[in-house]
C-alpha cells in the first residue's frame, strides 16, 4: 500500500518540475528512480524511456505510465492488476499539479495583465531546461556510444582509463545520423521513424 | 436572382454593409452557449483524443492540430487565441499538451471541460503503454539482437536529445543570464550531481526575483535621477 502513497509524491514531484519537454525530466528520473530509490537498474531505465519515446503520446505521460507499471511490478511480481493501478497512479499524480496552477490561472488570468510573470518565469528557468536537456543526452550517449559512464577525473588528471570503457563505432553513427535527420533543412524525418529504423540497425549491427 | 440584384443596385451602401455582416458571419465566433453542455464535453473528449493519437512530435504539434480544429474548423474560439497563450502553456509546469488542451477545454466547457480535454489527451497514450508495458515483461531482453535494438534505440534518442537542443539553443541563449547560468547548472547536474530540481526552481526564482522585482525597481529609481536632471 504505502508504495502507492511514495509514487504518487514522486510523480507528482516531477509534474511539478516538467518544464518545457519531457526530456528536461531526463536526469531527475535518474536522480529519484535509479540512483535515489534503486527502483530500477541503469539499463531497465534506459530501455522504459527508449519505449516510452517510441510510442505516440507526450512523453512524460507514458514514463510515468510505464515507470509506475514497472515499480508496482517489482514490488508485486506478476501482479498485472497491482501494476495498472501503478501506472494509473503514478499519470495522475504527474497531471494533477499542472491541473491545479492552470485552474488558478485561469481563472486570474484575465484580471491580471497577461505574460509579463510567465514570461519572467521562462526567461530565468529557459538556460537551466537547455543544461538539463544537454545532460539527458549525454546519459543517452553513456548508455550507447560508450559502454559505460564516461571517466571524466581519468581523463581529466591523465589517469589511465578502464579497459571497460570503449566506442562503440556504429553507434556514434547513428547518433549522428538521427541528429542530422532530425535537423535538416527541408524535409525532415519524424521521430518514430528515426527511433525504428535505428533499432532495426541496432538488432543488426550492434548486437553484443 | 435578378430581383435581389434590383434591390441591391439602387443603394451600394446597403450591399456593402450586408456583404460586411456575411463576411462577419464566415470569420465570427459560434455561440458556443448555444450547443449544450454534453455535445460540447462529448466533442471535447473525442477530438483531443483524436489529437493526442494521431500526433506524434510533442506538444507544439498538438497545438497547431488543436488550432486547426478549434479555430479553423469548428471557430469556437478566436483566431490566434492558442498561440498568444503559449507562454502561459511553456511556464505552467506539465505537458504542453496537456496544458493547452486544458485551456481550450476550460475555455468551451468551464472546469468540467478541462478535466474531460486533460483525460483525454493523456488516455490514448495510458492505454497503450499499458499493453506495452505487459508486452515488455515478456520480451527476452538477454537475446544479443534485442539488446543490439536497444543500444540503437538508445543511440538515436541521443540524436533526438541533441535536436531538441539545437532547435530550442537560440530561443533561449542570449543575454548573459542565459550564458551564466546554463553552464552553472549543467556542471552542476554532470559533475557535482546536485539534484537537477534545485536548478529549475533557482532559475524560476532568479526570473521572477530580478524581472518583476529588481528591474522595476532600477526603472524606478532611474527614472527619478533623469526627471531630478
Amino acid at each position: 500500500m504505502q508504495i502507492y502513497l511514495v509514487l504518487f509524491l514522486v510523480f507528482a514531484q516531477f509534474g511539478l518540475l516538467c518544464f518545457g519537454g519531457g526530456n528536461v525530466l531526463t536526469p531527475i528520473y535518474i536522480d529519484e528512480l535509479v540512483e535515489g530509490r534503486g527502483w530500477l537498474s541503469p539499463e531497465e531505465f534506459g530501455n522504459l524511456l527508449a519505449i516510452a519515446q517510441m510510442t505516440p503520446g507526450p512523453i512524460s505521460v507514458n514514463a510515468a505510465t510505464f515507470f509506475g507499471y514497472n515499480v508496482a511490478v517489482d514490488v508485486f511480481p506478476g501482479n498485472h492488476l497491482a501494476g495498472f493501478l501503478g501506472a494509473g497512479i503514478s499519470t495522475f499524480a504527474l497531471l494533477l499539479p499542472s491541473f491545479i496552477l492552470m485552474m488558478i490561472v485561469l481563472r486570474t488570468l484575465e484580471k491580471h495583465e497577461k505574460g509579463r510573470g510567465m514570461k519572467s518565469i521562462m526567461w530565468g528557468v529557459g538556460p537551466a531546461t537547455i543544461g538539463l536537456t544537454i545532460v539527458a543526452m549525454m546519459i543517452f550517449i553513456e548508455m550507447s556510444v560508450f559502454t559505460q559512464a564516461i571517466p571524466w577525473k581519468a581523463l581529466v588528471t591523465g589517469a589511465t582509463i578502464p579497459e571497460s570503457f570503449t566506442i562503440r563505432p556504429f553507434a556514434l553513427f547513428l547518433f549522428i545520423a538521427s541528429t542530422w535527420a532530425l535537423t535538416k533543412k527541408g524535409k525532415r524525418l519524424s521521430i518514430m521513424a528515426v527511433i525504428f529504423i535505428s533499432a532495426v540497425l541496432g538488432a543488426i549491427f550492434l548486437k553484443c | 436572382m435578378s430581383e435581389k440584384k434590383s434591390e441591391a443596385l439602387p443603394s451600394s451602401v446597403a450591399t456593402e454593409q450586408a456583404q460586411e455582416n456575411l463576411a462577419a458571419q464566415d470569420c465570427g465566433l459560434v455561440d458556443i452557449k448555444s450547443i449544450p453542455l454534453s455535445k460540447r464535453l462529448m466533442k471535447l473528449f473525442f477530438l483531443f483524443m483524436k489529437i493526442a493519437l494521431c500526433v506524434v512530435g510533442g506538444g507544439y504539434a498538438i497545438i497547431a492540430a488543436a488550432e486547426e480544429v478549434f479555430e479553423q474548423k469548428l471557430k469556437w474560439l478566436p483566431k490566434g487565441d492558442l498561440i498568444n497563450h503559449l507562454p502561459v502553456f511553456q511556464t505552467i509546469p506539465g505537458l504542453i499538451a496537456g496544458n493547452s488542451a486544458m485551456y481550450v477545454g476550460y475555455k468551451i466547457a468551464g472546469f468540467l471541460g478541462a478535466v474531460v480535454s486533460l483525460i483525454a489527451v493523456a488516455l490514448p497514450s495510458f492505454v497503450i503503454i499499458s499493453f506495452v508495458a505487459v508486452g515488455f515483461s515478456w520480451l527476452p531482453t538477454d537475446n544479443p539482437n534485442v539488446q543490439g535494438a536497444f543500444i540503437g534505440v538508445r543511440s538515436a534518442l541521443a540524436g533526438v536529445v541533441a535536436a531538441t537542443v539545437i532547435k530550442s539553443w537560440p530561443k533561449i541563449m542570449h543575454g548573459c543570464w542565459a550564458w551564466l547560468y546554463m553552464p552553472i547548472s549543467l556542471i552542476g547536474i554532470m559533475f557535482l550531481k546536485i539534484n537537477a530540481a534545485y536548478f529549475l526552481l533557482g532559475g524560476i526564482l532568479f526570473g521572477v526575483v530580478f524581472m518583476l522585482i529588481m528591474v522595476p525597481i532600477y526603472n524606478r529609481l532611474f527614472k527619478k535621477e533623469k526627471e531630478a536632471k
